[in-house]
């Protein structure tokens, strides 16, 4: 009976103790689970989606004038993408993205789009000159949202 | 003592549970990110072996007669093959002419013809006498000259 209250006394200690460690490590683990699987399904759905370019890459028309080039790109992932949440990079220069006859169209897999990009700064280049085009899409699809980039040595037609 | 082994015991179990836990959910997402390695994307391979530039007189136009194979392991549905001339807009297979109707479809091994006519002979656009085709299907792309 002498050992009693000293034995409560370190039982209700462990408890506690064992209670609050626990409870601190499962809301840690519970965190990095949720972040561990929001990466793994955003691996997944970047994995699934893929654009490429289906003009003639020797050949694309660029007017020095209006500073426009048409492009064709085609959803070559698994899953649709967002038309609107597309963008392009012609020689570092970042460009305004419109898709042509694209009205009610649902990107999908195979599916290509005519796009219009046009540059907001005049820019000046020669004929046959080679750039760097740059092109990111978006999965229609959010949560997560996967994404892909390409980049292409392009020949301008001027 | 009694009083400290059960708390000892309670706080070994404890943790023995957070851990076990822990292992399972680990094993679980090394086995998601592993997926996203298994995703298979499209992976045609075509040829076109041929595209031979003809002058039909009578009809005052010309045509082009286009020979496609499947060269790789996938079927390949005609309508996400594209092809352009010269630089020109890409244009789907699927809106021309096959020698086998209804050709949907490309299959491994399988060589398909088909026909692009209207075509003007002067040289005034770009359906005037081509000299490359370019060819894109996914992430394949080739170029040939037109003979």
């Amino acid at each position: 009976m002498g050992d009693g209250p000293s034995e409560m006394i370190m039982l209700m200690t462990g408890l506690i103790v064992a209670g609050l460690v626990s409870a601190v490590l499962l809301s840690t683990w519970d965190t990095m689970s949720q972040g561990l699987e929001s990466q793994g399904e955003l691996e997944i759905k970047d994995a699934k989606t893929r654009a490429s370019l289906i003009s003639d890459p020797s050949a694309i028309s660029w007017d020095n004038t209006n500073d426009i080039a048409t492009i064709f790109i085609q959803n070559s992932g698994t899953i649709s993408l967002s038309i609107d949440d597309t963008y392009v990079f012609l020689d570092g220069n970042s460009m305004s993205v419109s898709a042509v006859d694209a009205e009610g169209v649902t990107w999908s897999k195979g599916v290509a789009i005519k796009f219009q990009i046009e540059s907001s700064t005049d820019l000046t280049f020669v004929d046959e000159e080679e750039v760097f085009l740059s092109v990111g899409v978006s999965s229609l699809t959010t949560s997560p949202t996967g994404t892909y980039s390409l980049t292409e040595v392009v020949r301008l037609d001027v | 003592m009694a009083g400290s082994s059960v708390a000892g015991m309670i706080v070994g179990t404890v943790f023995i549970i957070i851990f076990a836990s822990a292992t399972v959910t680990l094993v679980e997402n090394v086995n998601k990110a592993q997926e996203a390695s298994k995703v298979e994307l499209p992976n045609p391979e075509l040829t076109l072996a041929y595209a031979n530039w003809t002058w039909v007189e009578l009809d005052g136009e010309g045509n082009i007669v286009y020979t496609i194979t499947n060269t790789g392991t996938e079927t390949v549905n005609i309508d996400h093959i594209f092809l352009s001339k010269d630089g020109g807009e890409p244009f789907s297979c699927s809106t021309l002419t096959w020698d086998s109707s209804p050709a949907t479809y490309i299959f491994p091994g399988e060589t398909i013809i088909a026909t692009e006519s209207g075509l003007d002979a002067g040289d005034d656009d770009l359906n005037d006498n081509p000299q490359i085709v370019f060819l894109a299907v996914f992430e394949y792309s080739l170029a040939v000259s037109v003979t």
